[in-house]
């Protein structure tokens, strides 16, 4: 399993659970962002990713790298789901893990906007109303 | 040389990739440059672009078999 990886599979935690575990760590911080129902109020039916994936693939591991010289941090494992995506589907997914759990949780957050700023991978909004849209961000 | 187009702007163009000639010396904006005449109804505002999958500024120099991703306001996550 990489540890960085963009894939059209449905995203599993527990692959990367194993990738970031150690027994020296007292920590593992799992987070998923998930397709959400509206964006900004306006209701949404579903949702599409797309990305430059070897692009995206080489950024979320410099964003690894980052990250663990930034908050001492153990391992991180980031996979990004792209294709059609079902509202309550995990379209990110974050392990890190952590000596303890502090570092663990900053770490999170920043890698979640870096990832909305630097990472070539686009969402295209399937409003209720039939029509469409990409979001930009930056 | 590759261009690679993304998200809307792929949509915009109905394709995900065109393959230009261009000039020993010339930069990213000259690629884009030809992109704007070639599409003239592109939006090609806002962007960030990448060679060979690594971000590079407006007047970096491209090489022929160089890959130009021109890439719109990313929203992942």
């Amino acid at each position: 399993m990489q540890a960085f990886l963009v894939t059209e599979s449905v995203l599993q935690a527990e692959p990367l659970r194993a990738l970031v575990a150690d027994a020296g760590h007292g920590a593992i911080v799992l987070f998923e962002g998930v397709a959400r129902n509206n964006f900004g109020g306006r209701a949404t039916a579903f949702l599409e990713y797309e990305a430059y994936p070897e692009m995206a693939e080489q950024q979320l591991a410099l964003l690894g790298q980052q990250a663990q010289a930034q908050f001492g941090i153990g391992k991180v494992a980031i996979h990004h789901r792209v294709g059609v995506l079902q509202i309550g589907e995990t379209a990110v997914l974050i392990a890190i893990g952590s000596a303890h759990r502090g570092a663990a949780f900053a770490a999170v957050a920043w890698l979640m906007d870096q990832i909305k700023l630097v990472v070539p991978i686009w969402k295209c909004e399937h409003w209720a109303d039939g029509s469409q849209e990409w979001v930009g961000q930056r | 040389m590759t261009i690679r187009f993304f998200a809307g702007l792929r949509e915009a163009l109905n394709q995900s990739s065109l393959s230009v000639e261009l000039a020993e010396d010339a930069t990213v904006e000259t690629a884009l440059q030809l992109v704007a005449e070639l599409h003239p109804n592109l939006p090609l505002t806002g962007l960030a672009y990448a060679i060979n999958r690594q971000y590079v500024p407006l007047d970096a120099t491209l090489k022929p078999n160089d890959e130009l991703a021109l890439i719109p306001p990313v929203s992942g996550g």
